[in-house]
């Protein structure tokens, strides 16, 4: 008992989660945060996922992706396909469902790795916006694949209807913080190590002895593989999947997620999806003009902020090993905006 | 490391625990949200005391995105409805008149934003019913939060078949995609005397896949035959020139056009430029102002579509008038449909003296009433039981409208 206790004192950030779930759902059974602010916290939390995902490529291994909603679908049909075409959950008890659940996330989230390793085997050879245009490509294909698909398994153009709605705010969240760990355990890894390498000099890591191919193969399923877990959420969440919804646009508001957020920082991804997921919502009331304020303030982040709200830093809890991780304070903003008025002063001074 | 594993794998336990107990509070939660939420303080008393002054209806439409333009007609609709509202002072409800607020929301066309604006207007604004959204896609994604919640929905132009089967608080305005595609079978026999007939439909669009569906399975029951069965993938494709040459290698009487009228054009003028000079036929996406300008007036004149609603219908003359008086454009299949779904839902208010969800529910499907396109009643699916309109764009690019078909 003791050592959990000492465990737990080095670890406040668990105990937080805790309540803070216990908090949301108490909340919402008395009817204080009602269903609609819950499915837009699950959905952040999906995109949350989303973003990690594309961060191992994107941020840690400097691998372009712009398919990332082709990974999402692959582990969306599959669970779904399991879930509902296959095995008919919605007939079983609450045990069996859940086990059915968790068993088609999973090997949703399999087939999507092995999905990542056939798109990271060409990734050896390309770079750059060649890869982007590689994994484009990937994402259509699949999109094509769920249409032709016959409509009693996959629901062809029309969508898959009739998903049982068996990812809950439990689950959602749950993954998410896994998710999210299982990120920063990579990133501190020899794994992530090597990825950080390539992403800042792939020759300079070749000729130290790094297996370029290797761990960009790695990332790829890595990354696939969470993209396959948020995809079986959203799918047992929304009820209802079609594959015009993981259009490559999708992609792009991943992408957007993670360079508002900070590119190559886990908690830069989990800010910039949680903010940008929230933000149409709460604009909702302006009606047409939502569109009009969400796009000028991404403007502002990346004229301001190019390296995105957090610039690589990482949240403390987080505990980040690996070298010049710089740590996110609650006085990093207040230096910020500081130092946005220094160089105002500075340039001012120089003119005179 | 290892401690923080285990501690992670007990943590994972105990909200396993919590979450045995939470999931059947959950989804027993899902089946009550609109009885803890606004239907509760009203009850189910159906007294004229139990209405409140004023209700909220919500609206739900592609406001921006793609189809951006239905949400413009949406809007002009719900324009038209509120001013004949403020003209009677509000509704009448049994001896009282009670404001009507509508909350409009933007579903983009993407599932996922119909089902945050559904939970919205349910949870937050506490509507009592809701009008639209306007696209199958999007109803079939929110349909299932209304009818967990107990609100009746109505949707205005969401065709697809599948849309009202979601359950018995699901309805629909217009008619189905497979009356309609089975209509303009039956006209092309009758009208044209066609033997054959060739379709171009996008395989990655419900409502073009359902038009085709029906209409090839009601032509070849006709004594027809189908040709040539093309499809294209997407809206992403701007060259038919594969497809079209297939279709007029095989000659045929008339060609079937199901598509969104993003892509009508574009095929239109490349089929006519190739030299595909049969009876072309289209179907209610075809029904707007700016088509033949688009095509190019000389191309499209003498095609003919099926419409859910026409300018030209006799007992549509009230409502014509008066929305071109109001917005100075001419109402189309989405304002009319949004109209009648709108006095619908209102109708069935004022029936049922009540504004509980099962109430309103009972009282909409026996609706039983005169609107623009006619007399309207609902089957025991819930789809409408209505004529349906065939319009053809005369050598001037005017829509004049021919005959209403009754389905046989």
């Amino acid at each position: 008992m003791g050592k959990v206790l000492k465990v737990v004192k080095n670890n406040l950030e668990f105990p937080i989660f805790l309540l803070f779930f216990l908090l949301v759902t108490l909340l919402h059974n008395a009817g204080i945060v009602n269903s609609y602010i819950m499915q837009v916290l699950m959905l952040a939390c999906i995109y949350i996922m989303m973003a990690e995902s594309l961060n191992i490529l994107n941020g840690m291994t400097g691998l372009s992706s712009l398919g990332q909603a082709g990974f999402m679908s692959v582990g969306a049909y599959m669970s779904a396909m399991i879930t509902t075409t296959f095995l008919n959950v919605s007939a079983m008890n609450g045990v069996a469902q859940v086990v059915a659940f968790l068993g088609a996330t999973i090997v949703g989230a399999i087939v999507t790795a092995i999905c990542g390793v056939l798109i990271g085997i060409p990734a050896l050879r390309l770079r750059g916006d060649y890869l982007a245009i590689v994994t484009l490509g990937f994402c259509e294909v699949i999109r094509a694949i769920w249409r032709v698909i016959p409509s009693d398994i996959a629901g062809a153009a029309f969508g898959l209807t009739g998903i049982p709605n068996l990812a809950n705010f439990f689950w959602i969240f749950l993954f998410m913080l896994l998710s999210v760990y299982l990120c920063r355990n990579y990133m501190d890894s020899s794994f992530g190590r090597a990825c950080l390498a390539i992403r800042d000099n792939e020759i300079a890591a070749d000729t130290m002895g790094i297996n370029c191919f290797k761990y960009k193969v790695i990332a790829f399923a890595t990354s696939a593989f969470i993209a396959g877990l948020a995809g079986s959420m959203y799918a047992h969440l929304m009820s209802y999947i079609q594959p015009d919804v993981f259009s490559y646009s999708k992609s792009t508001d991943f992408l957007v997620y993670l360079y508002a957020g900070g590119v190559g920082s886990i908690s830069g991804a989990m800010v910039g999806a949680f903010a940008l997921t929230v933000l149409p919502e709460v604009l909702r009331d302006l009606e047409n003009w939502r569109l009009v304020i969400y796009g000028a303030l991404l403007l502002i982040i990346i004229i301001f902020r190019p390296t995105g709200l957090f610039g690589g830093r990482e949240f403390a809890f987080l505990k980040m090993k690996t070298g010049g991780v710089k740590v996110f304070h609650a006085k990093t903003p207040i230096l910020w905006v500081k130092s946005l008025f220094n160089k105002k002063e500075k340039k001012e001074a120089a003119a005179k | 490391m290892k401690k923080i594993l285990s501690l992670l794998l007990a943590l994972v336990m105990a909200f396993a625990l919590v979450a045995c107990g939470n999931n059947t509070s959950n989804t027993g939660n899902t089946g009550n949200t609109g009885n803890t939420g606004n239907t509760g303080d009203t009850g189910d008393t159906t007294g004229t005391s139990e209405v409140p002054d004023s209700i909220k209806i919500g609206v739900m439409g592609t406001m921006t995105g793609e189809q951006a333009l239905d949400g413009e007609n949406i809007q002009a609709a719900i324009a038209l409805v509120q001013q004949e509202l403020e003209e009677a002072g509000g509704l009448q409800v049994g001896d009282k008149l009670v404001q009507v607020e509508f909350v409009f929301g933007d579903t983009e066309a993407k599932p996922e934003q119909a089902v945050n604006v559904m939970q919205r207007l349910i949870n937050q604004e506490g509507v009592v019913a809701v009008v639209g959204p306007n696209n199958s896609s999007d109803c079939l994604a929110a349909f299932e939060i209304s009818q967990a919640a107990g609100i009746p929905a109505i949707t205005n132009c969401g065709t697809n078949v599948q849309v009202t089967q979601i359950g018995d608080y699901c309805f629909r305005s217009c008619f189905i995609d497979s009356f309609q595609g089975q209509v303009m079978a039956q006209y092309a026999v009758e009208e044209f005397g066609a033997q054959t007939a060739a379709v171009l439909y996008n395989n990655g669009d419900a409502y073009s896949t359902g038009l085709q569906e029906a209409f090839v399975a009601a032509f070849e029951e006709l004594g027809g035959t189908i040709v040539a069965n093309e499809a294209f993938a997407g809206t992403d494709v701007k060259d038919y020139s594969a497809q079209l040459t297939t279709i007029m290698n095989s000659d045929p009487d008339v060609f079937f056009l199901p598509n969104q009228n993003n892509m009508v054009p574009m095929i239109v003028q490349q089929a006519r430029t190739m030299g595909i000079d049969c009876q072309l036929l289209g179907c209610d996406s075809w029904d707007y102002d700016f088509l033949p300008e688009l095509i190019g007036v000389d191309l499209c004149a003498g095609t003919v579509y099926t419409s859910g609603y026409s300018n030209g219908i006799e007992t549509a003359q009230d409502f014509y008038n008066a929305f071109v008086e109001l917005n100075d454009f001419e109402p189309g299949f989405p304002s009319a449909m949004t109209y009648e779904a709108t006095w619908i839902v209102l109708n069935a208010i004022q029936t049922a003296q009540s504004v509980d969800g099962a109430a309103i529910r009972d009282a909409m499907a026996a609706t039983d009433m005169d609107l623009p396109t006619g007399h309207f009643t609902f089957d025991e699916d819930r789809n409408p039981i209505k004529a349906c309109a065939i319009v053809e764009y005369d050598e001037n690019g005017q829509r004049v409208y021919v005959t209403s078909v009754e389905p046989s």
